[in-house]
């Protein structure tokens, strides 16, 4: 061991430092959605890799894309950096940790459910993921209804509560839905284009 | 419940989800269809995804994990992968898209409907837990718990040991 040298880090290639980052964030992400985006934020604006906008940017566009929103928003990230490869490190090192954790957990989970005394904690367990449920939907409500008028998107919402109640089959239901915007848009404009808009509105 | 059959299943929920638990409905009306225990299914996968590190949406690798083992999980983890990548043709199109009117009417209309779909699908998550005293003051806690912020996992140990504390 040389006391005193100086170490000497050869530079990581840009998809390395993006796959390593990403592995950091997907070791340490406990608190589902929000404590990965924000987790990703910070590291956007610490490398330089994006401006607070180009991530806002991203962030909007992963929201309209299916699927879970942070695995497209890790897309745009890494391919932001350096291109396909760095997309495909993103998405690698954001999985790896989180998926043989979530494997391994559920491994355990289900060794543990074995046991007769393990019973009444799972329970216990399953009533609070039951609560924390109910809180995520609330906070869905929340955020889809604070920058729209309130009673014509409630009553929207009351219809859709009623007709999932009614049918009990969510297909149909997501598909009535995608019918009566196309037939009614004006029904469904509650928000205003966005600001930087260059094409007109369809007629 | 095939592999194919959970690969579709997945597919299907998290096409049409978007993000979260918002694939929740759709994947507890395709388990019920397929005469799995539903409620029961995803109220252990929830509670395994709530203590894991990244998305929320990983309770679906879960539910694979204990619909089929391990084949299940990496299948679901396939399926998960997949809708994402619509992300790429989706930037090219989206300064025309988000000028349609149609379109913002569509994607608004598809949010309120998830919502909808999904206060039902919880309502129910919750019914199924609270089956005795218990089972009520946890779920009452965990949406306390969450409204305020608190970590997940502070919720999963204290549930934990209310529950050994109980037993």
């Amino acid at each position: 061991m040389q006391v005193g040298s100086k170490a000497h880090h050869a530079p990581l290639a840009p998809w390395t430092e993006v796959f390593m980052a990403f592995a950091r964030i997907g070791l340490t992400s406990f608190g589902g959605g929000s404590a990965t985006v924000s987790a990703m934020r910070q590291l956007c604006l610490r490398k330089r890799w994006l401006t607070e906008a180009q991530f806002i940017d991203q962030l909007v566009l992963s929201r309209l894309t299916p699927g879970i929103s942070i695995l497209s928003q890790v897309m745009l990230i890494g391919r932001a950096v350096c291109g396909t490869r760095g997309m495909v490190a993103g998405l690698a090192g954001l999985m790896l940790p989180s998926l043989t954790i979530t494997i391994a957990l559920a491994w355990g989970y289900e060794r543990i459910s074995a046991f007769p005394r393990a019973h009444v904690p799972l329970h216990a367990v399953a009533g609070m993921a039951a609560g924390f449920a109910v809180s995520l939907a609330i906070q869905l409500f929340r955020d889809i209804m604070r920058p729209v008028p309130f009673v014509r998107a409630f009553l929207l919402f009351a219809l859709f509560v009623v007709l999932g109640l009614w049918l009990g089959d969510p297909l149909l239901v997501m598909g009535i839905a995608i019918a009566l915007a196309l037939i009614f848009p004006d029904m469904f404009e509650v928000l205003p284009p966005p600001p930087d808009t260059g094409a007109p509105d369809e007629p | 419940m095939s592999l194919e059959h959970l690969f579709v299943t997945v597919l299907i929920a998290n096409m049409i989800g978007f993000g979260g638990l918002s694939s929740l409905p759709v994947m507890r009306g395709q388990l019920d269809a397929a005469g799995l225990q539903a409620d029961s299914l995803l109220l252990h996968s929830l509670s395994v995804a709530n203590i894991t590190p990244g998305p929320n949406g990983l309770y679906l690798v879960v539910v694979g994990y204990f619909v089929l083992g391990m084949k299940g999980a990496l299948v679901a983890v396939v399926a998960l992968m997949l809708p994402p990548m619509l992300v790429l043709p989706l930037e090219k199109a989206r300064s025309r898209l988000v000028h349609l009117k149609r379109f913002r009417a569509v994607m608004f209309s598809l949010s309120l409907s998830v919502m909808a779909l999904l206060a039902i699908s919880s309502g129910s998550l919750a019914w199924h837990a609270a089956t005795d005293v218990l089972g009520v003051a946890m779920v009452c806690t965990g949406t306390v718990l969450l409204l305020n912020r608190a970590p997940p996992i502070a919720g999963f140990i204290l549930a934990l040991l209310v529950g050994w504390l109980v037993s």
